[in-house]
């Protein structure tokens, strides 16, 4: 396609904005960094505008943007250098492909997510607004609650478990609905 | 599917992995577990897309991937102007002198999916994060009992502020004179002091015109008030909402957020005046995006369904049904709003023991025969003991799925031969000056009439003979006989408004559960109308009333969803 014809143009925007939170998402769970996850997909973003002429009209635009994606990850992981604690590349490129392959269900997963966390009780949504939303860090959060911050990680571990199973029996309800 | 050694190990890596704290030996272990296992990656990838997803405001992690931002040729010449950049100057989209460099238009575009997302993925939402401002005010309290943070009359709430009722109820007004009554047990937030959200519970709204625009979001949409009274009623599958203490930590290994990925929450809307907009979530999800981000009168409303004085309907898994009618039984207790209210009676069983119980209850007098084998049992009975008594009756496959609160049953069973004056009840009286003057009497139960028992239920001095619902002394010998046929479950509610010691206005509806259709109300259900005089001080009494052979045997009968509520002016 070419950039130039407006109606393309309009098109290729309108997938590129559509699927942000999906470029995200794919990002964030292989870099898990957030800040660093952000930096990539804007990288990504400039890249997939530049190649906007490879991109077939009705193809796969997510695997496609998710591939640039991955090697997008690929050339941050080496402008970092390689660091101590870190997935190897090969298992990288395992999960990486397997994400988006199964991108339908991981974006179902995050909207079922949306549905879960309507229901979480009220003391575990306020400590995962403060942990994950406003940032704060664990030792700041266990001070201020006074709790010990072994004690608010096992708080925010049994939250995302239950979250997990809560979105698993969900996706499965739907599945059979 | 993995075994739950491996699970554990994996998900107590990806834990560690979340908050930072990897050696760069697990990080290592992990690689190799993942490295093998096809599925040990897919649960990775579920478990970090989640971790990743938690930091996502509310509005953005619903958002739907169907929606699009259905662009059209001319917002797209507005985005690409966003730089002020003169490549366009003169030019218009689809003309044929349209020039530009490729990197210029790349990067204005860019600039501007970058800005476009921006608004698409964080639009304002309901909920500002850590904003003090005022916003509304508690103006009254009612036996208010509160989970965590007690909350007084007089009380400043500021946007985003939370408040968990555990019983009785609280009156909020709105900076905004919006007046909400919340009665618990309910979490609600206020948002700012145009809007509130109702997570779980029941409120009732009173907005005068001005300040039309209200909105009461719940977790399957929004209501927008319209000028207006209206009832909002947030409940699940599984008995409707409970709050817990907070800061109360879970011991259990299965314990935890208030859920089993198997309740659907229903919200219902009842309009008694007035008009309200109700719009489901995911409506206002797909949404598209403003044509000009920084312009909010550019923001779409999304469709939504405009409800009339009388009209109710139930949201759930974002679809909008209507209810028959609204029903001021549900939020019976907003009656005596804007006036101080005294409770004299409130009573669900639910907080006492379960168990057989003889002589006295609190303020229950508990009149049972032991020599007989007769009782009363009363508590919370939970489904499972429901479920099993139920199998006196229920056998009628066609009444699945049972009513939304069958674990909260009441059962009667015959008991042994038993003369009509010796039946077990539980009676109270009720301190009453208060009565000559206003209250509002609501009763609601659920009942399963097993056999040969007809429940009875009566505000009277004492007890009195015969069968059915009874609101007087001295029954009527000349009123109708109600039947009650054994293995329905019917639901009981009765409203009745006194005044001055004169009943004003009385209410009394009978329901049947027909399964697939839900509660059917019983069109032709009449009682003798009520003739007690409030001046005296009546008793509540709850009876069963066997009739009995001397073959019915002796069984304790139980006591469960009563709601009562007896309010007076103070």
């Amino acid at each position: 396609m070419s950039p130039d014809q407006p109606q393309e143009l309009a098109e290729f925007v309108e997938l590129l904005t559509r699927h942000q939170l999906r470029l995200f998402q794919f990002i964030v769970s292989l870099v898990a960094d957030r800040t660093e996850a952000e930096e990539i997909r804007q990288n990504t973003n400039v890249v997939l505008w530049q190649k906007a002429a490879e991109f077939k009209r009705d193809t796969n635009f997510v695997a496609w943007a998710c591939r640039v994606a991955h090697f997008e990850i690929l050339k941050e992981r080496q402008r970092r250098g390689r660091r101590q604690v870190q997935l190897s590349d090969e298992t990288l490129e395992q999960l990486a492909t397997q994400s988006i392959e199964n991108s339908d269900l991981l974006e179902s997963r995050r909207q079922a997510l949306s549905w879960c966390m309507e229901r979480l009780a009220a003391a575990d949504s306020t400590l995962i607004t403060a942990r994950y939303q406003q940032g704060e860090p664990t030792e700041t959060i266990a001070a201020r609650i006074q709790r010990t911050v072994d004690s608010v990680r096992h708080s925010l571990s049994r939250i995302r478990r239950q979250l997990k199973r809560c979105v698993d029996g969900r996706l499965a309800r739907t599945e059979h609905s | 599917m993995m075994d739950q050694q491996r699970e554990k190990e994996l998900f107590d890596l990806l834990d560690a992995w979340c908050e930072g704290q990897l050696t760069p030996d697990s990080a290592a272990r992990l690689d190799t577990i993942l490295q093998k296992d096809a599925e040990a990656r897919w649960q990775y990838l579920c478990y970090m897309e989640l971790h990743g997803a938690l930091q996502l405001d509310p509005a953005t992690l619903a958002r739907s991937a169907t929606s699009g931002t259905a662009l059209a040729a001319g917002d797209l010449r507005e985005l690409v102007t966003l730089r002020g950049q003169s490549h366009f100057a003169g030019a218009k989209l689809g003309q044929s002198s349209f020039h530009l460099s490729r990197l210029a238009l790349a990067a204005s575009v860019v600039l501007a999916i970058g800005i476009l997302a921006y608004t698409f993925w964080s639009r304002p939402t309901e909920q500002p994060v850590a904003k003090q401002t005022p916003a509304a005010k508690i103006v009254g309290l009612t036996d208010a009992k509160w989970a965590g943070v007690s909350s007084q009359t007089g009380d400043t709430l500021t946007s985003g502020q939370r408040l968990l009722l555990q019983s009785g109820s609280a009156e909020i007004t709105f900076n905004d004179q919006a007046r909400v009554i919340l009665q618990g047990p309910a979490e609600f937030v206020v948002v700012d002091a145009t809007g509130c959200r109702l997570a779980t519970g029941r409120l009732t709204a009173h907005v005068p015109d001005f300040a039309k625009g209200f909105k009461v979001h719940t977790p399957d949409g929004t209501v927008t008030d319209l000028g207006t009274d209206f009832g909002v009623y947030v409940w699940s599958e599984t008995g409707g909402g409970r709050v817990e203490e907070a800061g109360e930590e879970e011991q259990q290994p299965g314990g935890g957020p208030q859920f089993d990925g198997k309740q659907l929450p229903i919200t219902e809307v009842h309009v008694f005046k007035g008009k309200v907009d109700v719009a489901p979530r995911d409506q206002l999800a797909q949404a598209p995006a403003p044509a000009n981000p920084s312009d909010p009168s550019t923001i779409p409303h999304p469709p939504s369904t405009i409800l009339q004085a009388g009209e109710a309907v139930t949201i759930s898994d974002n679809k909008v049904q209507p209810l028959p009618a609204a029903d001021p039984f549900k939020f019976a207790l907003d009656k005596l709003q804007g006036k101080p209210r005294q409770v004299l009676l409130a009573e669900d069983f639910e907080s006492y023991d379960v168990g057989v119980k003889r002589d006295a209850m609190g303020a229950w007098l508990i009149q049972g025969s032991s020599r007989k084998g007769q009782a009363v049992g009363i508590g919370d009975y939970d489904k499972a003991q429901a479920d099993s008594t139920a199998q006196h009756g229920l056998a009628d496959p066609s009444l699945n799925p049972p009513p939304p609160s069958i674990s909260r049953l009441l059962v009667f069973a015959p008991s042994e031969p038993n003369p009509r004056s010796e039946f077990p009840r539980v009676a109270r009286p009720i301190e009453a000056p208060q009565l000559a003057h206003t209250c509002r009497v609501l009763m609601e139960f659920v009942i399963f009439p097993a056999g040969n028992i007809e429940p009875s239920f009566a505000f009277a001095a004492e007890a009195g003979i015969a069968p059915g619902i009874e609101f007087w002394r001295n029954a009527d010998p000349a009123a109708p006989s109600i039947s009650w046929k054994p293995n329905l479950v019917y639901r009981v509610r009765v409203l009745m408004d006194v005044a001055e010691g004169k009943l004003r206005g009385a209410r009394v509806e009978r329901s049947q559960w027909s399964g697939s259709a839900g509660w059917v109300r019983d069109a032709d259900f009449r009682t003798p109308v009520p003739t007690v005089d409030w001046t005296t001080p009546p008793k509540f009494v709850i009876f069963g009333y066997p009739t009995v052979t001397p073959q019915t045997p002796a069984t304790p009968y139980n006591i469960d969803n009563i709601r009562i509520e007896v309010m007076a002016e103070k």
